[in-house]
């Protein structure tokens, strides 16, 4: 039984998963937006539908099931179909000029660009860009969620240099695959999610300096100062849509959507941080180089002109995220996901943490608890002892009154309405990254619910 | 007048997967033992009972068993296991939010 504005969206899973023309029930709405009575009523109206398709044969499925990603349907009057099959797809024209803009015209049709123009990835440019590895092109390095298409290293590279990267970017790009395809990442809701997720790396290591990824003023914006940044972060997404499935309306279901899902890149600026880097901390060598994956749902400003201590800094930070229509945190939050006895989180292994919010410092907020002899541990411990919400304002948002309570986690379940319940399950759970240029602006990134960062060398891919 | 041909590397992917072999269809549904998979997303629990209600009235004998996912995106594999266990005939479940 499928909401109509999802019926691509079953059909692309069902051929990931080994079934092609799976039947399926429609009904107009989706449950979640609906009233009760809209919904007992949509119920009702599909049964019928239901019977009959319970009683409908199914092909048999060949063994093997060898067929190209569901691609987005082009719009009506486009004159050419996406040769799928096709290893090759040519272009022709008088000029070059011309040839070029129908490769621009018919990939934007066919959905597989992300609505910028793109570079043409023809068989030199290719070659070219897979200078960067030396990884054969045939290496699969992954099968990539949702609709587990074989990531090639030639696909990789393919995608891109349509982004417009250089190969010395591709070891990062392997790298940020590898993050992605990790379980603890959960590629799956992230590719997927009616909400805006979408992946922010973060670069750290001698890397960023010999491609120049930006660490400092606009890390995240646009400009020429990001270019490095921007390459890499269209490079994911395009590899999400034509490698993953993630095109919106099939495997990319987003409401709204967020001008993140373009790119989200920076590198750590661990020349002016004042502790070790991110990586170092997660066990890696300094002079290794790493990319580390994160499913995030925006980015918020954290306003702290006038703070000019510890304290006065993360004031604003926590109030800015205790927010219980944070959807990460409505769905990270420990009232309702306790390790101990979620078998689910225990199956990603012993350091899921899930909801890991992002805290962006720039260097000289940093600076500020540096000076005043505070670690990112102890910002850990400030952030755990003071950004909490009461069981209670909990307890009043829509998704606990719904589930009447069941969702909660059992050592929650007798406590008082005032008890205080930390928005993270451990105080790692904060990621600290030294980002930006000078001011004291800092930023906030919620992330996707239960998601984890994961961090991958580089190295690995040079 | 010449010609220009630009080639383009096909960027989409393939999926090479295993087919799956459909189980045998339900005819009748008398007697039978249906599972109604919740994946916890808000109201589907409403859609799904509201269909085991017209259906139980519809068919005699027709035994219906409740199970909700652990998160709304996977079974684990105790679920999986839970699930088969209870030897369900049918099972409906409803995705899309």
């Amino acid at each position: 039984m499928v909401s109509l504005g999802f019926r691509r969206d079953f059909w692309a899973a069902a051929r990931s998963y080994g079934i092609i023309d799976l039947p399926q029930v429609n009904v107009p709405r989706e449950f979640t937006s609906c009233s009760d009575e809209d919904v007992r009523k949509q119920a009702a109206d599909a049964v019928e539908d239901i019977i009959k398709s319970l009683a409908t044969r199914v092909r048999l499925q060949p063994e093997k099931i060898v067929t190209p990603l569901e691609t987005p349907q082009p719009p009506a009057g486009c004159p050419a179909a996406l040769p799928v099959s096709a290893n090759v797809i040519e272009f022709r024209a008088s000029r070059y000029e011309e040839a070029y803009d129908e490769f621009n015209r018919r990939f934007l049709d066919w959905g597989l660009g992300d609505g910028f123009p793109l570079v043409p990835p023809t068989r030199e440019k290719v070659d070219w860009m897979l200078t960067g590895t030396h990884h054969s092109p045939e290496e699969v390095v992954a099968e990539i969620d949702p609709a587990m298409g074989r990531a090639t290293v030639e696909k990789i590279a393919i995608n891109a240099v349509m982004a417009g990267a250089q190969p010395e970017y591709l070891p990062v790009i392997l790298g940020a695959v590898e993050a992605i395809v990790d379980p603890r990442f959960e590629l799956m809701k992230c590719a997927m999610s009616t909400g805006p997720y979408t992946p922010f790396l973060w670069v750290n290591g001698p890397v960023v300096n010999e491609i120049g990824v930006n660490y400092g003023r606009g890390c995240l914006g646009p400009g020429a100062q990001s270019k490095v940044n921007i390459a890499i972060g269209r490079a994911l997404r395009l590899i999400m849509m034509n490698i993953g499935g993630a095109y919106v309306g099939i495997g990319d279901l987003d409401t709204i959507g967020s001008a993140h899902k373009f790119s989200m890149v920076v590198a750590e600026n661990e020349q002016e941080s004042p502790w070790a880097p991110y990586h170092v901390d997660k066990g890696f060598k300094a002079e290794e180089s790493t990319v580390t994956a994160l499913c995030v749902v925006g980015q918020t400003e954290i306003h702290a002109l006038d703070s000019n201590t510890p304290e006065e800094l993360l004031f604003t930070y926590v109030h800015t995220i205790c927010g219980i229509g944070d959807g990460s945190g409505m769905f990270g939050s420990p009232l309702s996901t306790d390790p101990a006895e979620d078998s689910f989180r225990r199956s990603m292994g012993p350091t899921r943490y899930g909801h890991e919010p992002v805290l962006l410092l720039p260097p000289s907020a940093a600076q500020t608890f540096a000076a005043a002899g505070w670690t990112k541990n102890d910002i850990r411990a400030y952030l755990f002892e003071n950004a909490w919400i009461t069981k209670g304002l909990w307890m009043e948002h829509p998704k606990f009154k719904l589930d009447e309570g069941r969702n909660m986690a059992a050592k929650w379940r007798d406590a008082p309405l005032d008890a205080k319940i930390p928005i993270v399950l451990f105080p790692e759970a904060y990621q600290i990254l030294v980002v930006g240029g000078p001011a004291n602006k800092m930023s906030y990134c919620p992330v996707g619910g239960s998601c984890a960062a994961v961090t991958k060398s580089v190295d690995n891919w040079r | 007048m010449q010609e220009v041909t630009l080639a383009i590397l096909n960027p989409v992917a393939t999926i090479e997967i295993a087919g799956v072999k459909p189980a045998e269809r339900i005819g009748d549904l008398s007697n039978k033992r249906i599972g109604f998979l919740w994946n916890r997303k808000a109201r589907g629990d409403v859609a799904l009972r509201t269909i085991g209600e017209v259906l139980k009235a519809r068919f005699s004998g027709l035994e219906c068993n409740w199970f909700e996912m652990q998160t709304s995106i996977a079974l684990v594999p105790e679920q999986i296991e839970s699930l088969r266990q209870l030897r369900n005939d049918v099972i409906i479940s409803a995705t899309g939010d």
